[in-house]
């Protein structure tokens, strides 16, 4: 007994000294190894999404510069680029994902201004989208260069609109012919006596209001950002419409139906019911692709988003912008300069996540067809687009996180039914308008 | 056992193996989703499928489509990132910064529980209201600390700033105050210090509350994103849940070697969790005894 106690003991002080000896081993191993010296090259930070093409992107790129060392950085939270903005602690290069935080970030002072450098590092920023002003410019100041971007279009289940026996939309419909083809591809069944949706025919979300509020011609701000004009008559009639298509017609599924159709929930609900069959048409950006085309038995194509009396769909991009204190400058300015140019432009286009933003005509053939995808013969329609494409509209008078907080919650009564579209809309407008006085009168507003 | 009896506890099982089943799919998901093909991950029919189609052991060619072998996903989500240099820092943070944490806490609750000095109490209510604050208001101080000294990128700045936590010193606390007084006044009787009461007697009867609060301090330094993600500005020194985010590009994620490297992220948490587990129930339902 006692010999198996003292054996006992013996086999865990002898654990304990081989995890602490395995523990420090480690250590060392990994503190001698941490700052791997790179002779004779300059390392800046792109802090950006970790898409498979960033490893292609800076191989290009150092294969070019072989001078600089480029480390792709994850995590272009704002939470995470503030703090280490905060402290001194800058990225060289950081990606921006909405008109919104650029603006933050360029209000703030941030932002390098690129306009002294357009010529000198040969920035072709005059090639860019028109549309893609609000990701490029603060007031005056070029504050950012968008490499890639999407504008909202139309997904459709081919082989859902070959049973039905509906031909395939054509890319000037209007949203009252989408509303009847809708209807067709809305199917129900009987569980215990009720009436269960298994199929819906569009997947509209409760935050898509924009293609709403610009179906009519309606605006949610007047031109200089100082009054919300939500409640007016045009952008009434087009929430209208929308509320319609869930709460009248039933054929866009109410987000209790989308959780009870989805296996997952939440983010990327529409995404996924689209890819499952349970949605025959779905509002998205080109993004999706990337993501369908590995789905071998979904049958997809695109089209473009219904249209009321104004053509117009929703724009997103990101840009790449550089800290005022990055501590390589001339090396980031390279490195966007880059992200410009007709090679990594043309990487873009074979990606595929996006439209490569340089108007050029062999960027976009290489665009237009893959011929690694060849069933995707639509992708003009992307470019296409852009003629109605438009960033989403914002008030550098309030905060896009207190507007976004006003009219969710307004619109959430909507679809409780527990006020009209007209109500919503002018309930909107009377809140942000509250809180767009109430930051013009504060001089320390800061958005 | 009667019937009435018999029915009830029967009952409770069917219930119990209901929650059992229901905790455990999304982890069986996790696994199964690790050995499918990427177009398998999802369905156009409208139905979650569970198992993969194929079950290879090799690398095979069906109707001109490569379908890799089932444990393919693995070495891929690998050789995709630096899983090897992310496994030892995760390791290497995790077990120090345990080990930190789970002294210091001891420490500090054995002060709190047994020492009397002037305002013990006032300063354990202090201690305890910095739980109240969220990590992301103290987020931006601590970093420009870390600029200070110098530790940004380092080992230091993941590992220090986590040693010290007044939740452990509350558990502990509470835990260390339900053990008799009279052990360590024989303790003092035989001539023992504070260092010799708090090792030799205090840590030996705790072993259920040191196990259940190093159970919960490694799963915590394990799991960590946000100050890892923060704190490293090359890979580095960075830790697994970061080197997961590889995996989640901006539109699309690659789910096959996202589980794939999950499941092997999981493997040290579920081991320590295997071998604290009597320790840790026992710890538990200590706790929730003595509350």
């Amino acid at each position: 007994m006692e010999y198996e106690s003292k054996l006992s003991r013996l086999i865990s002080i002898l654990g304990i000294a081989f995890g602490a000896l395995a523990t420090i081993s480690i250590g060392v191993y990994l503190v001698a190894t941490i700052n791997p010296r790179i002779p004779g090259k300059t390392v800046i930070r792109w802090v950006v999404d970790p898409n498979p093409i960033r490893k292609e992107q800076i191989k290009l790129f150092e294969s070019k510069y072989r001078n600089i060392h480029v480390i792709n950085d994850p995590g272009a939270e704002p939470q995470r680029l503030l703090t280490q903005l905060a402290g001194g602690v800058p990225p060289d290069v950081m990606a921006l994902y909405n008109p919104q935080t650029i603006r933050l970030f360029a209000k703030n002072d941030v932002l390098l201004d690129l306009r002294p450098y357009v010529k000198k590092y040969k920035l072709p920023i005059e090639k860019l989208y028109p549309g893609l002003k609000p990701y490029i410019y603060y007031e005056n100041k070029i504050v950012g260069v968008p490499e890639n971007c999407g504008p909202y279009v139309l997904f459709y289940n081919k082989r859902m609109f070959r049973e039905a026996g509906i031909p395939y939309p054509k890319p000037d419909w209007t949203w009252d012919e989408c509303l009847e083809v809708a209807k067709k591809l809305t199917k129900y069944q009987v569980v215990g006596g009720r009436k269960v949706p298994i199929q819906k025919g569009i997947y509209v979300g409760t935050h898509d209001w924009w293609f709403f509020i610009w179906m009519y011609g309606g605006h949610l701000y007047s031109p200089d950002g100082k009054r919300c004009i939500m409640n007016d008559e045009k952008v009434k009639k087009g929430i209208r419409f929308w509320a319609d298509l869930r709460l009248k017609h039933h054929v866009t599924p109410t987000p209790s139906e989308a959780q009870s159709m989805a296996p997952t929930g939440g983010w990327g609900t529409d995404a996924l019911l689209f890819r499952e069959s349970k949605v025959a048409m779905m509002v998205s950006g080109r993004w999706l692709c990337i993501q369908y085309r590995e789905q071998k038995d979904l049958e997809w194509d695109v089209t473009s988003v219904p249209h009321g009396p104004n053509r117009v769909t929703l724009l997103a991009s990101k840009c790449y912008s550089i800290p005022k204190t990055s501590r390589h400058r001339h090396e980031a300015l390279i490195f966007i300069k880059h992200l410009l140019s007709k090679e990594n432009q043309l990487l873009v286009a074979n990606y595929g996540d996006g439209i490569p933003t340089l108007q050029d005509p062999e960027i976009e053939k290489a665009f237009a067809y893959n011929p690694k995808y060849p069933n995707e013969r639509n992708n003009l329609l992307h470019i296409q687009e852009m003629k109605y494409a438009r960033v989403s509209e914002s008030s550098p008078y309030i905060n896009v996180l207190d507007q976004d907080a006003i009219m969710a919650r307004e619109f959430d009564k909507m679809w409780l039914g527990e006020q009209s579209p007209d109500k919503t809309c002018d309930e909107i407008a009377r809140q942000i308008n509250a809180v767009i006085r109430r930051n013009l009168a504060n001089p320390n507003f800061l958005d | 056992m009667n019937r009435v009896g018999l029915g009830i506890k029967v009952g409770f099982y069917i219930v119990l193996s209901i929650g059992a089943i229901t905790m455990i799919i999304p982890f069986l998901w996790m696994v199964f989703t690790s050995i499918k093909q990427p177009h398998e991950v999802f369905s156009a029919t409208g139905a979650i499928k569970f198992l993969p189609e194929h079950f290879f052991w090799r690398d095979t060619v069906i109707n001109g489509e490569k379908i890799r072998a089932w444990w393919g996903n693995y070495p891929d989500a690998w050789r995709e990132i630096n899983f090897f240099r992310l496994y030892l820092s995760s390791i290497f943070v995790a077990v120090v910064g345990t080990f930190g944490q789970v002294l210091t806490s001891s420490m500090a609750a054995y002060a709190f529980a047994r020492l009397s000095f002037p305002g013990r109490d006032k300063l354990f209510f202090g201690y305890l209201a910095t739980m109240m604050i969220p990590s992301s208001v103290t987020m931006i101080p601590v970093f420009v600390i870390m600029k200070h000294l110098g530790w940004i990128n380092t080992y230091q700045a993941l590992i220090i700033p986590g040693l010290f936590s007044a939740y452990g010193t509350f558990m502990l606390r509470q835990f260390f105050m339900g053990l008799p007084v009279e052990l360590e006044d024989a303790a003092k009787i035989d001539g023992s210090g504070y260092i010799g009461i708090w090792s030799g007697i205090i840590l030996p009867l705790a072993k259920p509350a040191l196990a259940t609060l190093t159970t919960f301090t490694f799963m915590g330094f394990w799991g960590s994103y946000m100050w890892p993600l923060v704190v490293t500005v090359t890979e580095a020194p960075r830790t697994l849940p970061i080197g997961l985010r590889y995996f989640v590009g901006q539109h699309a994620t690659n789910y096959t070697q996202l589980m794939a490297a999950s499941v092997i992220a999981l493997i040290p948490v579920l081991l320590l969790f295997v071998f604290n587990q009597r320790y840790f129930v026992e710890g538990i339902k200590l706790q929730g005894l003595k509350g």
